[in-house]
């Protein structure tokens, strides 16, 4: 019967939910969904990292390979992220060459990590104009049920801070490259920044701040291109970006910024545990 | 020299065919001949089909016409060009006023050619040249017509327009050896300069072509790359501030200018609108319509000849236009130059030079302006002065006197304008009286 | 078209010039520069498009960007998206169904804020275009200097040297925030001070497009 209304009436039905303090998947506004976070799950990459949060999965692998520096700047590595989004994720994306909405996701993924600067370029150079390392990080999604970016970035920095670089000697004279892959060293790192998503559904009294909202919510609130993204690092706002879609106050980014530190700090403490942890697997439910 | 040829099967120059000619003559005395001779036998070599026809280009201009025009429009059109009038007020020889820009980089310029807007830029980076051509820099030419030019273009994909523009534009500069690539070389089979013009068609108000290739000749000849030192294997590549950019080198100036050929008139620098009609009579049959591309060089070389729609008989035609298009070239070539000397005295005073400058601060509406000017332009009185021009179909050519004036209006952009007292409906009535 | 220097009582923006129906083929066209940062903006539309593009429900906003010279990049489908997401939430689309509004984007130069350039050169060129429209929007940037002083639409030299970069999208019925991105770190009490700073000075450039459209209209009576 539910089903039946929320097909015929999808606007209404969650107006329903919205009125009575509640949202469909019985969650309170500001309630995240539990998460799931394995590491090392992939035995080929150098490091990865799989995470569930509700229905919204993905995963990230990453590898690593030598490269000469670019000749403007011979001091820095590479870091080369790519978000994929699957046509498995969602029917909203079709295979072929990635969607706007892909490209939008990545630049946004990419944005973080640069903005944040939790990784500095030149701890991934070796011999300075001769050797760098070349870290390529892929993050796939494999189920879309919204809040994807909040997702890949904690894929993305459970196997950045699980990652270990091998450590490579380079004769200057021979130009000879040697890699030792039996002694590794981890690779630094500056904070884990963290990102939380927010749908704003826009009722006449006010505007209603939905964290963390799966895909339905998403699409009720205008789709996602219209999310708010708040990301915080070390106690830093590291990026906070809005495209569009309904207006806020000053008052809802107060309300945002208690939310998302919040979580912030929960997220966190699961990477670290399940890093840390002998045990692989860490369900994390908060509240 | 070089000249290939297409005909159909009854030995005449058919629509969307197109006639390259790829000459470099050594002096204007024998220019003159060797010219008219290189007419004459193309022409007749059309009626022997022995000629090779080895010949592969796109010419199609057939999404030209997308807004549609009516009879009624078409045959206005057709009937005040009979009569000797043009819609906008000028003679048949006489061009729209040509404006250009400069940014605040090197080899970047924006080119107005009545309301026809272009913008082009030049960038260049330090790539591994070619194989077959190890001590030569490339030259990379890219055409884009946005949905900002007119409405009917299509965001990411390439019209016909735009192949046919993109070839035209690569045959004028990077076919005519224009440029001299082989000072774009820093290291033999490793390192070379790679120039990338960029050409963005803003507005499309007819004869693309002339404009972007003023934009492109413009741009290529404004354009400084930065300093290279070679330090051992390595190279530095010095900014703006450290050493003072080189320009590039340039053996000659081509543009490109557009003729419309209504039957036995030609008229230059056409309009959209006369453009579309020119077109439409020619796919509709009516052989009289064409419109022919013409480059030349300071020299009165010709670099380029493109033909497109018409079915020409008589070599008049085409040697009317090189005759006008010669005298034209150089005016504007000369233009340019004297622009880019201002503009680089400019810039050694240090005098801020930036696109914001387009913008002009008297009136709010471009537009609005611009028809005005044409309306009193009709009802002048003072413009209507009786002089003698030169007849076009004389053989004997006499060197025409320049109508146009440059005049510095603003800081940084100058302006070619109609000397005072040439006025554009005298020329009109004599020419139509004869006729 | 300037603003006076006298009018900018609390806030300095770079001075603003403008003009309108720049493009003799397009339905609206404006080109504005803001400092020395110029962008020039076409709108077609409300047009045909192709059925696989059409909504149901409201007018289907293509944008394109287009940089000055060299390939086109990522970064220009972000700036794309910003931009048309903030139109989708101006434009009334509901009223032209399965149809397309085509809005173009050419950089003429940048130096510095060019998305929000972008973002109020778009804004005229719509208005100049007589697309119905719910509010308009004014784009504001600020930068945060190396000791955390903010910077009110900064220039390209303080840009270079910024910890932070914040844009801004206001509306202006309610002064809300629409869009608004950020680069670099920085705290929480900043971003919202950063904030009240922008929507104070929003008003700044939506007396400008005051002025802009009053001139406007007494030109075609």
């Amino acid at each position: 019967m539910t089903d039946a209304y929320k097909i015929i009436h999808p606007n209404k039905y969650f107006e329903d939910y919205i009125s009575c303090g509640e949202r469909p998947d019985e969650r309170g506004f500001s309630d995240h969904r539990s998460l799931l976070l394995s590491v090392h799950s992939i035995k080929t990459a150098e490091a990865s990292a799989v995470l569930k949060c509700g229905n919204t999965a993905a995963v990230c692998g990453i590898s690593l390979e030598l490269a000469t520096p670019k000749a403007e700047e011979p001091d820095n590595g590479f870091l080369v992220i790519n978000v994929e989004m699957t046509p498995l994720c969602s029917s909203k994306f079709r295979p072929g060459p990635p969607s706007d909405q892909a490209q939008v996701i990545s630049t946004a993924v990419n944005d973080v990590i640069t903005n944040s600067k939790c990784i500095d370029l030149k701890d991934l150079c070796i011999v300075s104009d001769k050797l760098a390392w070349v870290v390529y990080c892929d993050v796939a999604c494999i189920d879309n049920d919204g809040s994807v970016i909040d997702a890949c970035i904690v894929t993305l920095m459970a196997s950045l801070k699980t990652l270990t670089l091998p450590t490579v000697s380079y004769d200057v004279e021979t130009e000879e490259i040697k890699v030792d892959p039996t002694v590794r060293i981890p690779l630094k790192m500056s904070g884990l920044p963290v990102a939380t998503s927010f749908a704003i559904y826009q009722t006449p009294q006010r505007n209603i701040l939905l964290s963390d909202p799966t895909s339905y919510e998403e699409d009720m609130c205008g789709g996602i291109g219209t999310n708010l993204i708040v990301c915080w690092n070390e106690g830093l706002l590291c990026g906070v970006q809005k495209f569009g879609g309904s207006n806020i106050s000053t008052e809802d980014h107060k309300e945002l910024f208690r939310v998302s530190k919040m979580r912030s700090e929960v997220i966190r403490e699961a990477i670290i545990t399940c890093i840390t942890g002998d045990t692989e697997e860490l369900s994390e439910s908060p509240k | 020299m070089n000249a290939y040829i297409m005909t159909d099967g009854n030995n005449r120059l058919e629509e969307h065919q197109t006639i390259a000619v790829r000459t470099k003559y050594k002096s204007d005395h024998l220019f003159e001949t060797s010219k008219s001779k290189a007419i004459e036998n193309l022409l007749s070599s059309i009626k022997k089909p022995s000629l090779t026809t080895k010949y592969g280009m796109v010419g199609i201009l057939s999404k030209m016409r997308e807004t549609f025009i009516s009879n009624c429009e078409k045959s206005f059109i057709q009937k005040i060009i009979n009569a000797g009038h043009r819609l906008d007020g000028r003679g048949y020889n006489e061009s729209r006023k040509l404006n250009i820009a400069f940014g605040s980089e090197y080899g970047s310029c924006f080119v107005s050619l009545g309301d026809t807007k272009v913008l082009a830029q030049v960038s260049c980076e330090v790539v591994q040249p070619k194989q077959i051509r190890p001590n030569e820099g490339i030259l990379y030419i890219n055409v884009e017509i946005s949905p900002m030019a007119a409405p009917h273009f299509e965001t990411n994909r390439q019209s016909d327009l735009n192949v046919y523009l993109n070839r035209l534009i690569e045959k004028c500069y990077k076919d005519s050896k224009c440029i001299d690539l082989e000072s774009l070389c820093i290291v033999v089979e490793e390192k070379v300069w790679s120039l990338r013009v960029d050409i963005k068609i803003l507005n499309h108000d007819g004869n693309l072509i002339e404009a972007a290739s003023i934009a492109t000749l413009t741009s290529l000849a404004h354009f400084k790359r930065p300093d290279v030192t070679r330090n051992g294997d390595k190279i530095v590549i010095h900014t703006l501030a450290e050493k003072d950019p080189i320009p590039t080198v340039l053996y000659h100036y081509p543009v490109c200018l557009t003729f419309a050929i209504f039957g036995e008139i030609l008229l230059t620098d056409p309009s959209f609108i006369e453009e579309s009609v020119c077109m439409c009579t020619a796919e509709e049959g009516n052989s009289g319509g064409g419109l022919l591309v013409v480059g030349v060089n300071q020299y009165k070389e010709l670099c380029l000849l493109d033909l497109n729609g018409a079915a020409i008989d008589s070599p008049n035609i085409v040697h009317k236009a090189i005759i006008s298009a010669t005298e034209r070239g150089k005016t504007v070539v000369e233009y340019i130059k004297k622009l880019i000397i201002t503009d680089d005295n400019n810039r050694q005073k240090r005098v801020k030079i930036n696109f914001a400058d387009i913008i002009t601060n008297n009136h709010i509406q471009s537009l609005a302006r611009k028809d005005l000017s044409i309306c009193l332009k009709n009802y002048n009185v003072n413009d209507v002065k009786t002089e003698d021009v030169e007849e076009m179909e004389d053989e004997e050519v006499v060197k025409e006197i320049s109508k146009y004036d440059v005049v510095k209006s603003h800081p940084h952009t100058a302006e070619v304008k109609l000397k005072t007292g040439t006025s554009a409906w005298i020329e009109i009535s004599s020419e139509s009286d004869e006729g | 078209m300037k603003i006076e220097p006298e009018k900018l009582k609390h806030h300095n923006l770079k001075p603003m010039k403008c003009e309108l129906n720049y493009l003799s083929k397009s339905d609206g066209s404006s080109i504005l520069s803001q400092g020395n940062t110029v962008v020039l903006v076409s709108v077609n539309g409300p047009l045909e498009i192709k059925s696989a593009y059409q909504s149901m429900e409201k007018a289907t906003l293509e944008v394109l960007f287009s940089n000055k010279g060299g390939k086109p990049s990522v970064a220009d489908r972000f700036k794309e998206n910003v931009i048309r997401q903030t139109c989708e939430s101006a434009i009334l689309g509901c009223l032209f169904p399965r149809t397309g509004i085509n809005i173009t984007i050419q950089e003429l130069e940048n130096y510095g804020g060019l998305v929000a350039c972008a973002v109020n050169c778009t804004c005229l060129a719509l208005l100049n275009s007589g697309v119905a429209m719910r509010h308009v929007v004014a784009a504001v940037t600020c930068a945060v200097d190396d000791v955390g002083n903010l910077v009110l639409d900064p220039t390209h030299e303080q840009i270079q040297s910024s910890q932070a970069l914040m844009y801004f999208v206001f509306e202006s019925s309610e002064k809300n925030m629409v869009t608004g991105f950020t680069e670099g770190k920085f705290s929480e009490d900043t971003y919202l001070e950063a904030l009240e700073l922008c929507r104070s000075a929003s008003d700044l450039v939506f007396k400008f497009y005051r002025e802009i459209v009053s001139k406007y209209c007494s030109v075609i009576g």
